[in-house]
């Protein structure tokens, strides 16, 4: 569960002070499926930072399960964020002459747990890459790789998955691929947070906030969110996708 | 366990970054495998300077050169100095008390020696018989020449043995005839072996002969160059210095505010010497050796930090994916002292290689300086250590938001 109250944050960029979050309260059930949506330079990733404890708030408070995040110490932070939070990113992020499974392994790396064998083969599995765990990146396709990183945030079973615009830098097809990962993610437990400047992405969240200049302006449940197996079914009987997934 | 990951984890990437891994070991191994050769080097250059030196005056003696002025082998004004005859030695040897033993010499630098036909540029010496006693060298095989040899300026020679292995070819040269210049001379003793001295000689291409010889039948002189003088120990140096000087003053007839046509040096002298050029080396070979460790430091301290550059976006994913701060300043550091190790280790094992080939194949003194080899290892994983501390300091400080975004 995730509670935002009367949250700001500022930075200086070029030495002119931006507000990047205005009051934001926000709160997220176990299980939600939200999407963040807003122009660029809207907040939308300082909010997605603030979420996964990668930046602290300036003011406010963050209750992140029962714990306020105001308290914990920097390293305390860093195990939250490698137990209970898996992150993908647009650029994918993947640690270049390192095989696929080393790469969904990273995080189980810094965790505390004992037995670790296993944990990665199986995150593969689930984004259906089992057969390319001794690939490289640079050896796997753009949809494909971002499915390692998706293997990489769930490697460790967060509770949530946060995803900075992760379908940005693949074609509609592959990005359609990600997104019903995420549904299924979801319809597994698991919180995610999707970021997205794209509304037909958007479409595929149960709930979407939207955030302009650093304000929630619009923060309402999506009527009959659509299903991207569904969208792509469609897209290979009718060869025209235009309609159901404006770029 | 989570260590033992780390460590693992640390390790097979830089395995994977072998040319990044390769330059900041190089920058290691050229410092210690440099130290390590300069102080071998030096070393046994000094060692063997100073032996050489050591041997040459042990003892109470005092050595006498014909002409003024100047350092032992330094140049000369006006040609060979004449002054110093055989005569002037027989009076000091009769009149100073205190001098137990001499022995004159008379040398030439180069001379052709002719063996069946095949020729050779030699250094020719002569000696008396006493040299053996004085110089401490006499024969490995044969006999030295004698008394009555140097009375009669027989036509006789030692050989070393490198002239046994060039000119006679390896046989034995006793009993054989050569030829130095026009003179010839049956060989009678191979010299004990010497090998090369503090000025690039071969001790062992040398032919000594009677020091009458060499006077009367090849340089056709009267003159002799230097002489050795072996003084009972307990006597006062000083006193048979300036007894010395007095007689040959006198002797050579010079008069008051002419400078000595002759110059000595004694074991004091030497000391002195010996003294100052070891302060040389040990001023200046740990100068030499810290520069270059100093050096491949900054070699690994600079690649360390174009690593964290290069590697932004890395460091700021391990940290969203959990790592803390220590985890990637540990991380840091075990790449620049295992870098540094191993490339000092390396450096250890191709420096003792080339000193082995050196001292195989070249006349350098070169001793292993296992000592000294194994401070510049230690230094240099200092050096790494310390210059791994900055960039894992400015890697672990690094804000994972803003190189996410990059």
């Amino acid at each position: 569960m995730i509670k935002l109250e009367q949250v700001n944050k500022s930075y200086r960029k070029d030495s002119v002070e931006v507000r990047a979050l205005h009051d934001v309260s926000l709160k997220i059930d176990a299980g939600e499926f939200v999407a963040v949506i807003g122009p660029s330079g809207s907040g939308k990733s300082t909010l997605m930072n603030v979420i996964g404890l990668l930046d602290r708030p300036d003011s406010g408070s963050y209750h992140l399960d029962d714990g306020e995040v105001a308290s914990f110490t920097s390293d305390e932070l860093a195990q939250i964020r490698n137990e209970k939070i898996g992150f993908v990113f647009q650029t994918f992020h993947l640690l270049p002459k390192t095989t696929a499974l080393e790469n969904v392994e990273l995080p189980l790396i810094y965790s505390s747990r004992g037995d670790i064998s296993g944990l990665g083969a199986q995150a593969l599995e689930r984004v259906g890459l089992k057969d390319r765990a001794q690939h490289l990146p640079s050896e796997l396709s753009g949809g494909q790789q971002q499915r390692v990183a998706i293997a990489r945030a769930l490697v460790n079973d967060p509770e949530m998955i946060l995803a900075d615009e992760p379908t940005g830098n693949l074609d509609t097809r592959s990005g359609l691929e990600i997104l019903a990962i995420f549904q299924e993610l979801n319809r597994a437990g698991k919180i995610v947070v999707l970021v997205t400047h794209d509304a037909a992405v958007a479409e595929m969240a149960h709930r979407i906030v939207e955030i302009v200049d650093g304000r929630i302006v619009r923060d309402k449940p999506v009527e009959e969110s659509k299903d991207a197996r569904e969208v792509i079914a469609n897209w290979a009987g009718s060869g025209d996708i235009s309609k159901e997934v404006a770029p | 366990m989570r260590t033992r990951r780390l460590v693992g984890h640390g390790l097979r990437g830089m395995g994977r970054h072998r040319l990044r891994t390769f330059f900041m070991m190089l920058g290691t191994f050229m410092g210690v495998f440099a130290l390590t050769l300069v102080v071998a080097i030096g070393q046994g250059t000094r060692d063997s300077v100073l032996g050489n030196i050591e041997r040459m005056f042990a003892g109470s003696s005092i050595f006498l050169s014909a002409g003024g002025g100047g350092m032992m082998g330094g140049p000369r004004e006006g040609g060979p100095t004449t002054t110093l005859v055989m005569e002037d030695l027989e009076e000091i040897q009769a009149t100073v008390p205190g001098i137990r033993v001499y022995d004159p010499m008379i040398m030439a630098g180069s001379r052709e020696v002719v063996y069946q036909g095949k020729s050779s540029s030699v250094r020719v010496l002569g000696h008396s018989e006493r040299h053996e006693e004085v110089w401490d060298r006499g024969v490995s095989r044969g006999a030295f020449i004698g008394e009555s040899e140097v009375r009669s300026s027989a036509r006789v020679a030692l050989v070393g043995e490198t002239l046994v292995r060039e000119l006679f070819q390896g046989a034995d040269p006793i009993g054989l005839q050569l030829r130095i210049g026009t003179v010839p001379c049956d060989v009678i003793g191979v010299l004990d072996s010497m090998g090369i001295d503090p000025h690039g000689w071969d001790r062992d291409n040398e032919v000594l002969i009677p020091v009458t010889t060499m006077m009367r039948r090849v340089m056709n002189v009267d003159y002799v160059q230097s002489v050795k003088f072996l003084v009972e120990s307990g006597t006062d140096l000083d006193g048979v210095v300036l007894a010395i000087e007095g007689l040959l003053r006198e002797r050579h007839a010079l008069a008051e505010g002419v400078p000595n046509d002759f110059s000595m040096i004694t074991p004091v002298q030497v000391q002195e010497m010996v003294g100052s050029m070891n302060r040389i080396f040990t001023l200046f070979l740990p100068l030499l050796a810290g520069v270059s460790l100093l050096i491949g430091g900054i070699v690994v301290a600079n690649l360390m930090l174009m690593g964290v550059n290069e590697r932004r976006s890395e460091i700021g994913l391990r940290k969203a994916v959990g790592a803390r701060g220590r985890d990637i300043w540990v991380q840091f550091l075990l790449e620049s002292s295992l870098v540094t190790v191993v490339g000092g280790l390396l450096a250890l094992v191709v420096a003792a290689i080339t000193l082995g080939v050196i001292g195989r194949f070249m006349e350098i003194p070169s001793i292993m300086p296992w000592e000294a080899a194994f401070l510049g290892l230690g230094a240099a994983v200092a050096v790494g250590l310390l210059a791994g501390v900055a960039p894992a300091r400015r890697a672990s400080a690094l804000d994972p938001v803003a190189t996410l975004r990059e």
